[in-house]
């Protein structure tokens, strides 16, 4: 499969087909979704937390270049080294100058999608660095040669026994398809990376303004281990990552592990604020490097800018219903999904990824289950309108529109068209547009209106 | 299901005890709570060290009459000055103590201390960890306000170690321990 977004039909069909894959998504998908309305309906004011979450993310987003300053003078305050990057190029040559630095040679990461983003680990790899994914659901991913396909959930598309087949033919390891032995041949196979790594590198669940800190969120421990034993950390993360006040994380703390994993709560948070003074174990240098890589071109609208109140819970992924029928990777996006649909554009251009804004019904179930209330559906529309203007549809396609603008105004002409439409359909033609009726049968129409119905009630 | 979920909610609007309200966390995220005494503490940490057949062990310093009673621990090797990580990746188990437990969530917060090595409450398959009543604290709104935010750095731990990225099937000690233990005394 070609993994770009252009490819999005071919891919679509594809996974459409793969059977193996639709049973993968659904068990995943249903076990997670179910899970969450538990967790959910425990908390009486979940409108409420939502609400918060919106205002306080709106608040920093509104004054972004303020909160990034103020973090940046706090954290440098506390020993810490910012690196603006302005795109990918500039956050891996960075990267790359400490590794070198410091005679980098083993690289252990935890799970970051920012790193994803940028293509931080081949990268690293090309430049004869070993950089290993130690979040499981990553190594395995690596281990495949793939990439993520949901970004908390990075292996859901595949089985136990798909895990298995991979785990024997990359590690050598006698094969097994118990999640417990394949979790431990894990963890010993990085436990060894862990304790040899000259560099470990995370992403940030967030940045808190007021003291410069990083925090991380996570529930296997590799995120701890990371930013603990390797001599030099660094934090790569997106300028929209940032919130103003430590307490803020109360309300944070309520939704994500909830939308992300349908967890009350994970099972580690690190929230760093200096590398080693008197400690015993901690790095001796942190950098955090903030990314912008397109963010700031969200910034200029004021409705898409909501997208960078995105906390990267991928709830909205789980609940659409385009994503759960092809899955992650089809949309051949880093960020797949509803918001993928709209944080890839601003990356890419939207002329690389116009067909992602029309992978979606514009159902709103994507509003309606994030956790930070921004409205996807409506984002997504108005990417739409820009790919009109950019000239995505045909001639044909405008050419409907424009008479369908001109029925529906006028009373008349509707009733005639629809007269008009029930006599053609009486006659026997259908009518065809290629992709569209190759898999679908066109519904029948009622034999009459309801305005004539209602009108012959009256009588 | 759905009765699971009114019996939690009737015992939210209980008001339950603070410690009660830990405890029921703490053990729903698959922790194991145990209420003990000075007296008793040896005695409770010796039963752990049978059931999951402890060999060597890692014990923080506590700097109070605890670090004498945990020099009579059964185990081949005591460690409390370790000399560098792999040591600590070798033992079987911590022994630690710790600064908050939140009520809310079942959480134990460390903060990173001079003796506090923060891989200790990592790398071994079992962590024990001995608090006493005065750690504990309602809510993280309350547990904010309350913390000197000059600290070097934080680790929140919410039961053990897990993963569900095989299938969605849970399994504990990933990367971090397996189990957790957490002991009061009281």
């Amino acid at each position: 499969m070609n993994y770009i977004p252009s490819k999005f039909r071919n891919n679509a069909v594809k996974a459409l087909l793969n059977v193996n894959l639709r049973k993968n998504l659904t068990r995943a998908i249903s076990h997670t979704l179910s899970k969450r309305v538990e967790v959910v309906s425990e908390l009486p004011d979940w409108e409420n937390l939502r609400q918060k979450a919106h205002e306080i993310k709106k608040h920093t987003i509104e004054n972004l270049a303020y909160y990034l300053d103020l973090f940046e003078e706090r954290a440098t305050k506390n020993g810490v080294k910012i690196f603006r990057a302005k795109d990918s190029i500039e956050a891996k040559n960075y990267v790359l100058q400490i590794a070198r630095k410091i005679n980098a040679r083993l690289c252990v990461k935890s799970k970051s999608m920012v790193t994803e983003e940028i293509g931080l680990r081949e990268f690293l790899e090309e430049n004869g660095i070993e950089t290993v994914e130690t979040d499981l659901g990553e190594f395995i991913v690596q281990l495949a040669g793939e990439m993520p396909s949901h970004i908390t959930a990075p292996a859901m598309h595949k089985s136990r026994d798909e895990i298995g087949k991979l785990f024997s033919e990359k590690l050598g390891v006698k094969f097994t398809n118990e999640p417990e032995k394949l979790t431990n041949i894990a963890r010993e196979f990085l436990r060894h990376k862990f304790l040899n790594a000259d560099l470990g590198i995370s992403g940030a669940n967030f940045l808190i303004a007021e003291t410069g800190s990083i925090v991380i969120v996570e529930n296997e421990g590799n995120a701890g281990l990371s930013t603990t034993i390797p001599k030099v950390h660094i934090a790569i993360t997106g300028i929209e990552k940032v919130i103003p006040r430590l307490s803020d994380l109360t309300v944070f703390f309520k939704i994500l592990g909830r939308s992300a994993t349908a967890q009350r709560f994970t099972s580690y948070v690190s929230i760093i604020n200096s590398p080693k003074k008197n400690k015993p174990d901690s790095p001796e240098e942190i950098y955090v490097i903030l990314l912008d890589n397109g963010r700031t071109n969200l910034l200029k609208s004021e409705r898409l800018k909501q997208a960078l109140y995105c906390i990267k819970c991928g709830a909205c992924m789980l609940t659409c219903p385009v994503y759960q029928r092809v899955g992650g990777h089809t949309y051949g996006s880093i960020y797949p999904g509803p918001i993928g649909s709209v944080l890839t554009p601003a990356q890419l251009g939207l002329r690389d990824a116009l067909l992602l804004p029309f992978a979606s019904s514009l159902c709103g179930k994507c509003f309606e289950i994030c956790p930070v209330k921004i409205e996807i559906h409506h984002l997504l529309l108005q990417l739409r309108a820009q790919a009109v203007d950019l000239g995505f549809a045909s001639w044909l396609e405008k050419l409907i529109f424009k008479l369908w603008f001109i029925v529906m105004r006028n009373y008349k002409l509707y009733t005639s068209a629809s007269k008009f439409l029930r006599y053609l359909l009486k006659l026997g033609i259908k009518p065809k547009v290629k992709s569209w009726s190759k898999e679908r049968i066109f519904p029948e129409l009622a034999p009459k209106s309801f305005k004539e119905i209602w009108r012959n009630q009256k009588t | 299901m759905k009765s699971n979920i009114a019996k939690i909610k009737s015992k939210y609007n209980a008001g339950m005890e603070l410690i009660e309200k830990f405890k029921f966390e703490f053990e729903r995220v698959g922790g194991v709570f145990i209420k003990t005494s000075h007296k008793k503490v040896l005695d409770d940490i010796s039963n752990i060290i049978t059931i999951e057949n402890v060999n060597q062990i890692f014990v923080e310093k506590f700097e109070n009459e605890i670090d004498e009673v945990l020099k009579n621990l059964p185990v081949s090797q005591i460690i409390t000055q370790p000399h560098s990580v792999e040591q600590l990746a070798s033992v079987d188990a911590s022994i630690t103590g710790c600064d908050f437990l939140i009520a809310e969530t079942g959480t134990i917060v460390f903060t990173h201390k001079e003796n506090r090595f923060k891989s200790s409450l990592l790398l071994p398959r079992i962590h024990i960890v001995i608090a006493d009543t005065k750690k504990f604290c309602p809510t993280f709104e309350e547990f904010f306000t309350k913390i000197d935010k000059n600290f070097d750095s934080i680790f929140m731990v919410t039961g053990p170690s897990r993963t569900a990225d095989i299938e969605k099937v849970i399994v504990l000690g990933v990367h971090g321990p397996q189990k957790i233990y957490l002991l009061l005394i009281s």
